[in-house]
């Protein structure tokens, strides 16, 4: 094989493996007094009577907290900086409750990705300034929010689990993470 | 896990009361995977059983099994596998084939996990018997929604062994607790209950403390 040749396969193979990060996040849960005192308060001004599981979580974006909680009827998870801040805000949907117009940009998006997809989690995503998330949750705003999907999709090999997160016409996508695979070993034999 | 030690021993002596057949044993066993390919491994794995009391207190070597399996993924979630087991019992030799599939689900912060199986056994000297076999796990991270590395588990499982040529069904319940020790690696200990011909006499209680290490290279 000429030089030349193998260069220009090395560099293809190194552009390919860029394309989907491996998403590895370490999470565990945390108790009230683990968690900085700012996102407590966040949590506290939303009066919210089910009950607040928080969690820690090293990714390769550095160390968050996150509250996961119902409120309203719907699931939501709000993300916090190491030092409190709110990050973003999150809620559980159904892709189908999506507007007509969004499913299918983000269908389109990926279907240019995928030989086969299907999709298992939705989530809108709302980033903001405090006061903004705030109201946001309280339903006294209406942000325009992002789309974030967990969904297994194949391309040339097997079936993996990917997460991807479309803009605010579902056509862009902003960040596409592969999940490393899961062992269940125990469970099979 | 007071609860749980509390039911084991409640369970323990209620069954011994009456004029029932019990038994208590070890079964050790290391699980070593490899990848072949993208969709497939090979699992192989050795068990040993050791009894600690039948009618008194004793320490006697039973069997040895020597499995090597095939798994095939036909999905993200999903699993053929194909394989054997030689078993070495009194000096009597019986081989096992198998076929299973599994489906392990991820519900919340549970994994559930159903495994389907069948069967055939060819033992030296008697006649080939067939079973058919269902089991159910539920496992849960300790610390958070996902289990971590250097992180602890628990795991029960639920499982129906049917003997087509007797006509037996043979239950069994396991609690275990886990541990994460590295990506590659995991070890469970837990407590195996078996009841024999549950459907002609519920007089056969078998509990087995297990130990398994499973490695994946």
């Amino acid at each position: 094989m000429s030089k030349s040749c193998f260069l220009f396969l090395f560099f293809s193979l190194l552009c390919v493996s860029v394309l989907a990060q491996i998403k590895i996040e370490k999470e565990y849960s945390v108790t009230p007094k683990q968690v900085p005192v700012k996102a407590l308060a966040f949590m506290q001004k939303l009066s919210i009577k089910n009950r607040i599981k928080w969690y820690g979580e090293e990714s390769h974006t550095g160390k968050s907290f996150e509250a996961k909680t119902k409120y309203q009827g719907k699931r939501y998870s709000m993300e916090f900086s190491e030092k409190g801040i709110i990050e973003d805000v999150e809620v559980t949907i159904r892709f189908k409750k999506l507007p007509l117009k969004i499913q299918r940009a983000i269908k389109k998006s990926l279907a240019k990705r995928f030989i086969k997809f299907r999709i298992k989690k939705v989530q809108l995503q709302y980033t903001g300034s405090e006061t903004d998330l705030m109201k946001q949750i309280k339903g006294m705003t209406k942000l325009l929010p992002k789309y974030e999907l967990v969904l297994k999709g194949k391309k040339a090999g097997p079936y993996c689990l990917y997460e991807f997160l479309f803009s605010n016409n579902g056509s862009t996508i902003e960040s596409e993470l592969k999940f490393a695979p899961d062992n269940f070993e125990n469970l099979e034999y | 896990m007071r609860v749980g030690i509390v039911c084991f021993f409640l369970l323990l002596g209620m069954v011994s009361y009456g004029q029932s057949d019990v038994s208590v044993g070890w079964l050790p066993k290391i699980n070593l995977s490899s990848k072949l390919g993208a969709t497939t491994k090979w699992v192989n794995s050795i068990e040993t059983r050791e009894l600690v009391y039948k009618d008194r207190i004793r320490f006697l070597h039973k069997l040895v099994d020597v499995s090597s399996l095939i798994s095939i993924k036909t999905d993200i979630n999903q699993s053929l596998n194909l394989g054997y087991i030689l078993r070495i019992e009194d000096r009597e030799l019986v081989h096992r084939l198998f076929q299973q599939y599994n489906i392990v689900h991820n519900i919340a912060s549970f994994k559930l996990g159903h495994r389907i199986g069948v069967e055939e056994h060819f033992p030296e000297k008697s006649k080939p018997f067939y079973r058919g076999r269902y089991r159910v796990s539920v496992q849960k991270a300790l610390q958070g929604t996902k289990l971590d590395v250097h992180e602890f588990y628990i795991k029960f499982g639920h499982e129906c062994v049917y003997h087509f040529n007797d006509k037996s069904l043979e239950i069994r319940f396991s609690p275990y607790v886990g541990y994460q020790a590295s990506k590659k690696d995991k070890v469970e200990v837990g407590v195996e209950y078996r009841a024999n011909d549950l459907l002609a006499d519920f007089n056969t209680h078998r509990f087995w403390f297990r130990t398994t290490w499973y490695i994946s290279l």
